[in-house]
């Protein structure tokens, strides 16, 4: 077993990599995201798996024409919404077969993404783009983000890391990544050593040359997908500006940004399509202080007709149920892979250690 | 649910325990120095009152920094109206403080020259007795409240002319009857009542009996209510079951779980007029547009959509017994620049970018 794998297999039991292999891997690391597009293209095999013919012809026109015209749910999913009690999650990431699972916020909720690998597959059976924000607030940030960095370095065509807002030095001083990595470590070189790597994360991909996916949403600077790839990426991240904007910004429901009236939302900007899954009415996603907002975790599924529908999922019976709660949704990005942690965690072996979380008192 | 009635009171109904809630002081009084570290604002006393200092999350800070400033343009507001009298008394003015904990609004206003005639503070007599002694301990508290003062950290007391910390537990309508005559606080003069998360945590009838007490008792007073609202959506759902697990149980928030109900609580109870505000409408209408300009630029905040949802939960309720018609322009209106500001209490109008100086070191 090398010792990438051996660094893999012990990352994946929630343990940290010694500091001197952390730089190592950051420096392999480097090496393969530096080649990398701001704009990163992925192909995906096409797989469709999926029981319901209907939804599979129309996908499958979807891809071949580049439209949505003919849909009468403009609802694709894109990001992941992080479902362990129920496979039905694997069945609407198949359906969209383009990429089998992209996936939205970690932010250091180890457990969580061990439980997605579990859903989804292991990389490099299943082909992930991860959509950045792998750090901070959760208490796992290191490991988090050393294993999918380590699965890049091991499967570089597998895994797509791109950048979220949180991959920053600032952001990382305030809500936890630096003090989680002073703590595990005893230093900053770690944080130091990461935060480095961070600037050479790629600021979105292009997915079968239709859809576009970035962390944040666009830029009035942006018109084309040129000018984000002459971008400077390789810096911390700016104040203002187009990079910036990217990793920030969040979608609105204004008419400029192409907002079809049934409440699906195509961005004809760069001749191409660009999906978001966004529905008007609902408000999705909570920050990932899970215990101050409750659980949520949800399925979004279409049916035959492509009727879309919004399941809550309800956990195992001694487990207490969980009313949906969403908030504004942006472009694959902010998405929330909330859910109960300390009764998750536990079911799953890991002893909760989440402090009662802060009010106004 | 166990009801308490006056005398011989139970302790804290079924879940709730007095340990616990003492201790939403602490957690209370932390989290104002971390608002203090961060620059949000002044307060030169509250690093005495906090043996281990922590860093709280930005949603925090500027969260409490709403709850400050709102209290604090409120209680200006109320320093400097005018009575229509001219007698002697003209100007006195009064602050009570229930629940006071190891608040330092006195040594505060005091430091600014606008500190009242009178101000009394009460709480549990195991809280006064830390406070007593931690105003003994340091000079700079000590010597605000003045060579004449009389303190007794057994008794949990701090007399002097213009302060008074006295033990009581308000539940009981006698001992605050007791504790007014002992503190000589004159219920004819403007007094201004401060319930900042305190009275949430009792017995919804222990509530109305202070209210309506407190009306009876002071014709010419503001009260001030601070406290949670919206126990029923998720959010709150989850709220009351952490506070639970804490042993700070939300009593008295059933009875009162909206902005009209808690309107209702003074109106129905003898008050006047009674305005309920939640923060989010506070913070963006009510606190000083450039205030929030500064505070914004602190720190580097990612927590919009937990913003919203906190702030929505928590409300400012201002009840108004005006015999005099001296209140006439007293209360909760709209900053004057704050007409020109986008509403931001919908979740789709939220827009998230970085403050341009976080005052963060960027290392390299």
């Amino acid at each position: 077993m090398s010792d990438l794998d051996r660094q893999i297999e012990q990352l994946k039991r929630c343990e940290p990599l010694k500091e001197s292999e952390v730089k190592a891997l950051c420096l392999k690391a480097m090496e393969i995201l530096v080649e990398e597009s701001n704009v990163q293209r992925v192909d995906a095999p096409v797989t469709v798996w999926n029981p319901s013919q209907l939804v599979k012809e129309l996908v499958v026109d979807f891809l071949r024409t580049g439209s949505l015209l003919d849909m009468e749910a403009h609802l694709i999913l894109i990001g992941i919404f992080f479902l362990p009690f129920s496979m039905a999650a694997i069945v609407v990431f198949k359906l969209y077969n383009v990429f089998d699972i992209i996936c939205g916020d970690i932010h250091g909720q180890f457990y969580d993404m061990k439980e997605l690998f579990k859903v989804g597959g292991d990389c490099p059976k299943t082909n992930y783009l991860f959509l950045g924000d792998f750090v901070d607030r959760g208490f796992y940030s290191v490991e988090t983000f050393l294993l999918l960095l380590a699965l890049k370095v091991r499967y570089p065509d597998r895994i797509t890391l791109i950048r979220g807002n949180h991959e920053s030095r600032q952001i990382t001083q305030v809500y936890g990544f630096y003090d989680e990595c002073l703590r595990k470590y005893g230093s900053v070189n770690v944080w130091r050593y990461c935060t480095d790597i961070f600037d050479y994360l790629s600021l979105s991909a292009l997915i079968e040359n239709k859809i576009f996916s970035v962390h944040g949403g666009l830029s009035p600077a942006i018109t084309t997908l040129d000018q984000i790839r002459t971008i400077d990426r390789k810096q911390e991240v700016p104040h203002d500006g187009a990079m910036c904007d990217l990793l920030w910004s969040d979608p609105e429901d204004v008419d400029g940004w192409g907002l079809s009236p049934r409440g699906a939302v195509f961005l004809d900007r760069f001749g191409m399509l660009f999906a978001v899954f966004m529905n008007q009415k609902l408000h999705l996603t909570l920050k990932s202080s899970i215990s101050r907002c409750g659980n949520v975790a949800a399925i979004l599924e279409l049916d035959e007709n492509l009727n879309k529908q919004f399941r809550v999922f309800e956990a195992a019976p001694h487990v207490r149920s969980y009313n949906l709660f969403f908030s504004k949704f942006s472009s694959l990005s902010h998405i929330v892979n909330s859910l109960r942690p300390n009764l998750l965690q536990e079911s799953r072996g890991v002893p909760s250690k989440k402090p009662a979380p802060d009010y106004f008192l | 649910m166990e009801r308490s009635h006056g005398r011989g009171v139970d302790p804290l109904s079924a879940g709730s325990n007095t340990v616990a809630v003492q201790a939403t002081n602490d957690d209370a009084t932390a989290s104002k120095l971390s608002c203090v570290k961060k620059g949000y604002m002044k307060d030169e006393y509250v690093h005495l009152f906090v043996r281990r200092p922590v860093r709280r999350a930005p949603i925090i800070n500027r969260g409490y920094y709403a709850r400050w400033a709102a209290l604090r343009k409120l209680l200006l507001q109320f320093l400097k109206t005018e009575r229509k009298t001219s007698d002697e008394n003209h100007s006195k003015k009064q602050i009570l403080s229930l629940g006071a904990g190891f608040d330092t609004t006195y040594f505060q206003l005091l430091d600014e020259g606008m500190a009242p005639h009178l101000y009394v503070e009460l709480d549990f007599k195991e809280v006064t007795s830390k406070k007593a002694a931690i105003i003994d301990h340091y000079i700079q508290l000590k010597e605000k409240v003045g060579p004449e003062a009389f303190i007794s950290i057994e008794k949990g007391e701090v007399l002097s002319n213009n302060y008074k910390l006295l033990p009581a537990d308000i539940r009981n309508i006698q001992v605050l009857d007791d504790v007014i005559n002992r503190a000589q606080l004159d219920p004819s003069l403007p007094t201004f009542i401060i319930a900042e998360c305190v009275l949430i945590y009792l017995d919804p009838d222990s509530t109305c009996a202070i209210v309506r007490w407190a009306s009876m008792k002071f014709p010419n007073s503001v009260f001030f209510l601070y406290e949670q609202i919206h126990p029923h959506d998720a959010f709150g759902e989850q709220m009351i079951k952490n506070l639970e697990s804490r042993g700070c149980p939300l009593l008295g928030i059933y009875a009162t779980p909206t902005l009209p109900s808690k309107e209702k609580l003074f109106l129905d109870h003898g008050w006047q007029r009674a305005v309920a505000w939640d923060i989010l409408r506070i913070y963006n209408d009510f606190i000083n547009t450039e205030e929030k300009h500064r505070i914004e630029r602190l720190e580097i905040f990612d927590e919009f959509e937990e913003w919203y949802l906190m702030l929505g939960h928590y409300c400012v309720a201002c009840a108004i017994n005006d015999a005099e018609g001296m209140f006439t322009n007293f209360g909760l209106f709209s900053d004057q620049h704050s007409q020109n500001q986008p509403q931001i209490a919908d979740l789709n109008q939220i827009s998230v970018y970085p403050p341009a100086n976080t005052g963060l070191i960027i290392e390299h």
